[in-house]
């Protein structure tokens, strides 16, 4: 018995059942053989179960979620008292949707951009609080502590 | 990760000290909000540092009026910081915490929070 594929709309064949099975027949790849009067799935046919199914699925091709800064993002919203934290939170969940639609490179992008809003919550913060502890430091050095 | 980790931890010890000695509620020592002082508006973080104080002293009910949010998060960032710090390990827990909709919800409950603590301010009720 000799068999033929239908790949990409080109005709393959013929191929003995040995040789078809170093085809990578999936189950829905269209096989036909002396007697059919259409092209047929090869999940359909029984005689070619073993070959079918000895075919390894393909391997998932989601990536991990990248990172949303989210933890970061509530902590700059809660302690730095700073509306970045907000920006935050919005990319992170742009982040997700993205995500979920199958967006990767996207997903990526709004991870960045989360990643840039929320250091900037927080070094602007860093930044003030140094600048007040200095400030303080030199009242304290002048006598001038009026608190 | 683990470079960053050791000043981050060192960070938070210094300021749990501070902010375990000293009150913000009546030591001058700490700043105040710079976006209250500019717009007269509390912002979501205002009271952290006086909630803090108060937690590191067990006082959940006044940490819960200075700023409830920052309370009510402490649950959250808990569990959003171990899937943080777990990332690389449980890319699948990482991924079911970090729902859109779960999301949103937080960013809801921010704004509504920051927009009725700052009518309760004027009006001095909710009305």
């Amino acid at each position: 018995m000799e068999y033929y594929i239908s790949k990409n709309n080109d005709k393959e064949g013929p191929f003995t059942l040995e040789e078809l099975a170093a085809q990578h027949i999936t189950p829905d790849t269209l096989i036909w053989t002396v007697g059919y009067k259409e092209w047929k799935p090869a999940k359909d046919i029984p005689e070619l179960a073993d070959i079918v199914f000895s075919t390894p699925p393909e391997p998932s091709q989601q990536p991990p979620m990248p990172k949303t800064w989210l933890v970061e993002s509530i902590l700059v919203t809660l302690f730095c008292c700073l509306p970045f934290g907000i920006v935050g939170i919005i990319n992170a969940v742009k982040v997700d949707t993205l995500y979920y639609g199958g967006k990767y490179e996207e997903s990526q992008y709004r991870s960045d951009q989360a990643k840039k809003w929320t250091l900037w919550g927080f070094f602007v913060c860093l930044g003030c609080g140094l600048i007040y502890l200095f400030f303080l430091f030199c009242a304290f050095l002048t006598g001038f502590y009026f608190f | 990760m683990k470079n960053k980790g050791i000043p981050a931890a060192l960070l938070a010890v210094a300021l749990g000290f501070v902010f375990f000695a000293f009150d913000p509620s009546t030591d001058g020592l700490f700043p105040k909000c710079p976006f209250l002082l500019l717009t007269g508006l509390k912002c979501p973080g205002c009271g952290s540092q006086r909630a803090v104080h108060c937690l590191l002293h067990l006082d959940f009910a006044q940490a819960f009026s200075y700023n409830a949010l920052l309370v009510l998060s402490l649950p959250l960032i808990a569990l959003l910081g171990y899937a943080e710090i777990n990332r690389k390990k449980k890319p699948d827990f990482y991924r079911r915490i970090h729902r859109p909709a779960f999301i949103l919800t937080y960013l809801a409950i921010v704004i509504v929070w920051t927009i009725a603590r700052n009518l309760y301010d004027i009006h001095g009720s909710f009305i």
